[in-house]
């Protein structure tokens, strides 16, 4: 009866079948004179609609009408097959910006969720029936194997494999309806899950929760009857019912996606708000701020000049750098707020990596620490602003440096890999060319580490984690929005008291 | 004071060109000494002056000796500590304004050598002071350096095109801005002693 939803969700609104169209179907099915003609009819339909050819192949074996199995494993593989590919096309395509993509996403999939169940079922119930019919050992064993593969195929993508149900052989097979369905959905969208961005998680995991509320008041009755007119009157009213839940499971997806997408566009708005406002406030601060910095600065150097005392040149010199330093911030936070576009240039990792070494080894040394690399990747150039990662790479260097206090080591490990889809969908808009690797540099040091609550706010400027000596001033976001702007991305480790570990990944045009 | 210049000296001071300065000089019309044991000309301020009121050109620029810079910035506190940088070096005559408007009155005015502008003014935005000082065709040599607390790099070649000669960001090294200066008004960096 499930199947029913699978109608009125298709894979394409021009496979939906008119309800008149399916009875004629169903009847064709029903009062054909013989096996052979009711296999052939049934794989005719098959051909128009999927779901439909099971939901009749559902009735049919209801009312004991005699099907051969080839036919039953073959509809039910096709069946399988097909939503699963549609299925896998639809995760693997780029998110469209418009909102249809994400509702046809979020539809195809529930709708594959739906239909892999339901093979999944008819081909246990085919080997229930078979048995209850006392079907030769042959064909019975013929309908368990192919029962077993309907579940492998499942199992592979991914989506019911914690369905204990499935674990099962046939023996317990009953066991499945009388299990609570909330584990079969919940082990779904937990499979689900990596294969989706954020953006159509909350959708799917809102459809494929629809479809088990759908099925939750489900009563499983049924028909036994095998009057065409009774049929199609049942079937219409189920179908009814079924439309119904189907257009509830739609609106509920529309309505999630739409939310899902105003949610994204407001967090993109504030965000770009936010750096707005810190841009003004950057900018009038830069005039205002920087005027008196001018003459505290120009003051100090004017009495330098005339200074001799060493103690009072001291002072005066820190006076000058101190104001220098401060003007820095302002400029850091212009930067930030509002940074250049990318001068791309091909660059050589391994070398970008090694001059940075080399330039960072006074620092190092002064502090009595080692700073090593490990360059691992093929990837021999990369197509990146120069300057702007080495500022950020010098960020990152620093930072750690800062953390691992005196004799600290820091490992600095180039390495490659492949594209990850559902990371690249999320920076998707920052992209410059399509990428097929990226390369990761990764930078782990043995310093404090930080915690849970200092690693949400590692990036943001001027958040101070002073336990760790982390995260002062604009390192570090200075190089979040450089990484940013590169289309890539910084992942963050640390287990707090054994180091710590930044990861940039950068897409490879 | 300065008592005694080079032919470049002397031409920028007489605003001819350096050729016309040591012709008149190997023509005996403009007096002055080879330096021992080489052959450059060298014109003692005396003679500067007298070839100057010969010949009808006017000798406030040699009356002073200095270099006429202009600062042009709204904040009070930082006009006076260039001002003071300035004439402490001993080689600059300064005068200040706080606007844009004030600074294109001065300028046709005061006929400065150099002009120090900020970029943010009250008014008239220090790129429209480039611009009109470049607006006119006898305002030519002279010289902008703009300052800045708020610059982004890209603006600056904004203000390049506009007519500034040099751009320095605020805060300053002001032996910085002195060199620069020197620079755009070709004389020696390095206080005089």
């Amino acid at each position: 009866m499930q199947f029913l939803r699978c109608f009125s969700a298709p894979l394409t609104a021009a496979k939906l079948p008119l309800i008149h169209r399916t009875a004629d179907a169903l009847f064709d099915v029903l009062l054909a004179p013989t096996c052979d003609q009711r296999s052939e009819r049934l794989i005719d339909a098959l051909q128009k609609s999927p779901p439909l050819a099971i939901w009749m192949l559902d009735r049919c074996l209801l009312k004991g009408i005699t099907l051969e199995v080839p036919t039953l494993s073959g509809m039910v593989n096709h069946v399988v097959e097909d939503l699963a590919q549609s299925l896998i096309d639809s995760l693997n395509e780029p998110v469209g910006n418009t909102m249809y993509g994400e509702v046809e996403t979020a539809e195809t999939v529930a709708v594959a969720v739906a239909a892999i169940r339901d093979a999944v079922e008819v081909s246990r119930r085919a080997v229930l029936w078979l048995k209850t019919k006392s079907g030769s050992l042959e064909t019975v064993t013929e309908a368990h194997d192919h029962h077993q593969e309907v579940i492998e195929v499942a199992r592979c993508l991914g989506l019911l494999c914690t369905m204990d149900a499935f674990a099962q052989t046939d023996a317990s097979a009953n066991l499945w309806l009388s299990r609570e369905k909330i584990d079969v959905m919940q082990g779904l969208g937990s499979k689900f899950e990596p294969f989706l961005s954020s953006r159509n998680h909350t959708a799917v995991t809102a459809a494929v929760e629809a479809i088990y509320h759908g099925l939750a008041d489900w009563k499983m009755e049924r028909i036994g009857t095998a009057d065409p007119d009774e049929a199609l009157t049942a079937f219409q009213r189920e179908w009814a019912n079924g439309s119904a839940a189907s257009d509830r499971l739609r609106q509920l997806t529309k309505s999630l996606c739409r939310l899902d997408s105003l949610e994204r566009d407001f967090s993109a708005a504030l965000e770009e708000s936010k750096l707005q406002a810190m841009y003004k406030l950057a900018a009038g601060a830069g005039h205002e701020i920087n005027n008196p910095l001018g003459s505290i600065a120009g003051r100090a150097q004017l009495l330098l000049r005339d200074e001799s005392d060493p103690e009072r040149r001291r002072t005066l010199a820190k006076i000058n750098s101190q104001a220098f330093r401060a003007h820095e911030m302002i400029a850091d936070m212009m930067l930030f707020a509002r940074p250049p576009l990318p001068q791309l240039d091909q660059i050589t990792p391994a070398a970008l990596i090694q001059s940075l070494v080399d330039e960072m080894q006074e620092m190092t040394q002064q502090q009595d620490a080692e700073m090593v690399s490990h360059v691992t990747t093929e990837i021999a150039t990369l197509r990146v602003d120069p300057s702007q990662l080495r500022v950020a790479l010098r960020a990152m260097c620093t930072n750690a440096l800062e953390a691992i206090g005196l004799g600290g080591r820091i490992e600095i490990h180039v390495s490659d890999g492949p594209l990850d889809n559902q990371e690249i969908r999320l920076n998707n808009d920052s992209l410059h060319a399509k990428p097929t690797r990226t390369l990761q540099i990764t930078i782990r040091d043995n310093g404090p580490g930080f915690s849970e609550e200092e690693r949400q706010h590692l990036f943001d400027p001027f958040y101070s984690g002073r336990e760790a000596g982390r995260g002062l001033g604009f390192g570090l976001s200075k190089c979040w929005r450089i990484v940013r702007n590169h289309g890539g991305w910084i992942d963050v480790h640390s287990d707090p008291g054994r180091g710590a570990t930044f990861e940039i990944t950068l897409p490879v045009a | 004071m300065k008592t005694v210049f080079t032919t470049g000296e002397a031409a920028k001071i007489c605003k001819v060109s350096q050729q016309t300065v040591i012709r008149c000089f190997d023509s005996g019309q403009l007096k002055g000494f080879r330096v021992p044991g080489s052959r450059f000309r060298r014109i003692p301020r005396e003679h500067l002056f007298a070839f100057m009121r010969e010949n009808g050109i006017p000798t406030d620029a040699l009356e002073s000796g200095k270099r006429k810079i202009l600062v042009v910035d709204d904040d009070v506190e930082l006009v006076e500590l260039i001002t003071d940088v300035l004439e402490r070096d001993g080689r600059f005559e300064v005068r200040s304004v706080n606007n844009g408007f004030d600074a294109g009155m001065m300028v046709k005015d005061y006929k400065p050598d150099l002009i120090v502008l900020d970029v943010m003014l009250p008014d008239i935005n220090g790129k429209e002071v480039c611009q009109r000082v470049r607006s006119d065709k006898a305002m030519d040599s002279v010289q902008i350096i703009c300052i800045s607390g708020m610059v982004e790099e890209d603006k600056v070649d904004g203000l390049r095109q506009a007519g500034a000669n040099d751009f320095m960001r605020k805060p300053f090294e002001v032996d910085r801005l002195i060199e620069r200066i020197c620079q755009l008004l070709e004389i020696e960096s390095g206080a005089p002693t």
